[in-house]
């Protein structure tokens, strides 16, 4: 047998052994366990779509909060029903197709990606000609933007308002399917020869132009696909917490993403997903801090925003000390696990 | 007689004050292997970055295949077959020797990006044949050994070899090359030489190149063009651009001498490796 259908095998077999697991997740684990494994699969998404922007196409960018807005609103206002947007819309009365479109939930999700990435082309057409810095504020002006036109557009958005009772469709199940796809696309798409051009087009600018590629296409292209996902990570997002409104998709969501992918190897998937779980189960953890507690005998009182000091402290830490994060730019791969050596000629 | 490969006409480039080009011509016929050379600054790169797409011209015309490609940008020059290596090397470091091949060879694919993704008929055969091609140049260059090893660890006479494969996997019908002898040692001067004629002949190529080491150039080109402060002060093979009085003042100099002696030394503001950073 070839390593590669060996390889091909393990794989499935690891997608069976996951799909068993969550099954037994979702009958034997209490609703906070659940919520943070539902949390897990959701910031992996959202991890892996920013590392295709920033890690492998090398661009800075903090408009991921705004991407997310644009899923959840998108995937909110298609799947509730117009009976619902009629009573809920207070401020103003709903616009007309909005009133009367219900459609259902995977049909939301999708069109909450593709709405992301929709407006993603819109800002990167001209943005994208900005590097560096000059990006990373140009997006996340972008996110405000995004944010102000929630709140003001009250008879679409319901405005500050926000949408509440959103169906609970995000299940344990549609989560990890939906990270499942999420992971083949990308992962397929950067193993193929896409992935070398990618990642010739972050390193060397002039020479990938030399080899005939429309640089500026390719960073568009990979700036839209991690919107894309965002934009479906900003929908399950909403389906799972079942209420949305303006002040959610604030900075704040931004930068933990951002942690998770600094803290997991800029250029690699399997960082993502383990930065993902590793700080997800932190941010959880650190809760406690928020609260009084005890230590070395003396207690500290419960200081509100302990957490987010602590949490910082710790990726400062990460950055100082180990820099290109947990995996660099590595990925797993079946060898590592049973150290069948590649021979090297 | 058939048409020029390339017909550079009245070419000018400045940069602020300076006129790095300055009214340059150059017909350079099919299959030929071409020379350009003079002192540091001459604007010699200038017209490679001008020709391959990366600076537009102030003024004149540049033909390539009968097709003006005045202006294009640099991703369509290369389509178009025309391809480069750099000054101051630039691989794609963290890539593998193959990986970097590959990324030239995608330029040629006629599947799309997305295909892969539902096994499109035929995209799997095209990433396989991208990469078997990628391994072929690989070894045409004889760069085996180092072929999944990362770029940037790489020996700097394989990076340049290296290059030139990468530009190689454009399929290119013309190929410009900046100093591909800078920085080799005599022997691996001694093979590169062999190894441009060769590649000319097993790829029907079109070869211009940028050269400091007079050996090389001697050696190797057949037509030479001689730039100084951005004009043109010379013309001609290799014989008649060594006898030229303003050439040897500007240029050549005493390096001639070097060369004749054999040391393959270079001497004084002559002919030598340039070292100053630049954009491409
Ligand atoms: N991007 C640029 N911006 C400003 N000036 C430039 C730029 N590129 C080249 N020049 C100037 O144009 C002139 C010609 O430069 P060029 O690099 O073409 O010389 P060269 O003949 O290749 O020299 P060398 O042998 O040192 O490589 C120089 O005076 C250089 O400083
Ligand atoms: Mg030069």
């Amino acid at each position: 047998m070839s390593g590669k259908t060996l390889n091909a095998l393990l794989t499935a077999g690891a997608v069976v052994l996951a799909g068993m697991l969550l099954a037994w997740a979702n009958a034997g684990l209490d609703n906070y366990s659940i919520r943070i494994l539902n949390l897990i699969a959701i910031n992996a998404i959202l991890a892996v779509s920013l590392n295709l922007i920033y890690g492998f196409g090398g661009m800075f960018s903090l408009g991921h909060a705004g991407f997310m807005a644009i899923g959840a609103y998108t995937s909110a206002l298609l799947v509730l029903g117009p009976e619902q947007k009629e009573m809920m819309w207070m401020l103003e009365d709903i616009v007309w197709p909005l009133s009367v479109i219900q459609i259902p939930f995977w049909a939301s999700l999708l069109a909450g990606g593709l709405a992301a990435a929709l407006f993603s082309l819109v800002i990167a057409l001209p943005v994208l000609r900005l590097g560096g810095d000059y990006l990373g504020i140009a997006t996340l002006g972008f996110a405000e933007i995004i944010r102000v036109l929630i709140t003001n557009s009250a008879s679409v958005t319901n405005g500050s308002l926000g949408i509440k009772g959103i169906p609970p469709h995000a299940t344990l199940y549609v989560n990890y399917a939906c990270l499942g796809l999420a992971l083949y696309c990308v992962v397929r798409l950067l193993s193929s020869n896409f992935g070398n051009v990618i990642k010739a087009v972050r390193d060397d600018e002039v020479a990938a132009r030399a080899m005939g590629i429309d640089t500026f296409r390719y960073r568009v292209l990979a700036f839209c696909l991690g919107a894309f996902f965002a934009g479906i990570g900003g929908a399950l997002q909403g389906n799972l917490i079942t209420t949305i409104d303006p002040k959610m998709f604030n900075f704040l969501l931004t930068f933990n993403i951002l942690m998770i992918v600094v803290a997991g190897g800029l250029g690699s998937i399997t960082g993502s997903v383990i930065g993902s779980v590793i700080i997800t189960f932190m941010l959880e953890w650190l809760r406690f801090a928020d609260s009084p507690f005890e230590a070395l005998g003396v207690t500290i009182p419960g200081v509100p925003g302990m957490r987010m000091v602590v949490f910082a402290l710790a990726l400062l830490a990460l950055i100082l000390y180990r820099r290109e994060g947990i995996m660099g730019m590595h990925e797993f791969r079946w060898e590592w696990l049973f150290s069948r050596r590649r021979k090297k000629p | 007689m058939t048409a020029p490969i390339l017909q550079i006409t009245d070419l000018t480039r400045n940069f602020g004050g300076v006129v790095a080009v300055n009214g340059f011509n150059m017909t350079v016929e099919h299959g030929m292997i071409a020379g350009l050379i003079g002192p540091n600054g001459a604007g010699k790169t200038t017209v490679f970055n001008t020709v391959s797409g990366f600076y537009r011209p102030n003024a004149g015309r540049i033909v390539f295949e009968g097709r003006d490609i005045t202006g294009s940008p640099a991703h369509r020059i290369c389509r178009y077959g025309i391809a480069r290596t750099f000054q101051n090397i630039r691989l794609f470091g963290n890539a593998t020797a193959v990986e970097n091949v590959m990324v030239g060879g995608h330029v040629r694919r006629k599947k799309q990006w997305w295909m892969p993704l539902v096994f499109w008929p035929g995209v799997m055969e095209e990433e396989r044949s991208i990469r078997s091609r990628a391994e072929e140049l690989i070894r045409r260059v004889d760069l085996e050994r180092y072929r999944n090893e990362k770029a940037g660890a790489l020996p700097y006479g394989a990076q340049r070899r290296l290059e030139i494969a990468r530009a190689l996997a454009t399929e290119p019908t013309f190929l410009l090359l900046d100093e591909p002898a800078a920085g080799m040692n005599p022997q691996e001067t001694e093979e590169l030489m062999q190894f441009i004629k060769r590649l000319r002949d097993e790829f029907g190529l079109t070869i211009l190149l940028i050269e400091h080491d007079m050996k090389v150039v001697m050696g190797v080109c057949e037509r030479i063009w001689v730039l100084d402060y951005g004009r043109l002060i010379a013309e001609g093979d290799a014989e008649r651009i060594q006898r030229d009085q303003r050439v040897i003042e500007a240029y050549l100099g005493d390096s001639i001498d070097a060369a004749a002696d054999g040391g393959g030394e270079r001497a004084g503001a002559g002919p030598e490796s340039g070292t100053e950073g630049e954009s491409c």
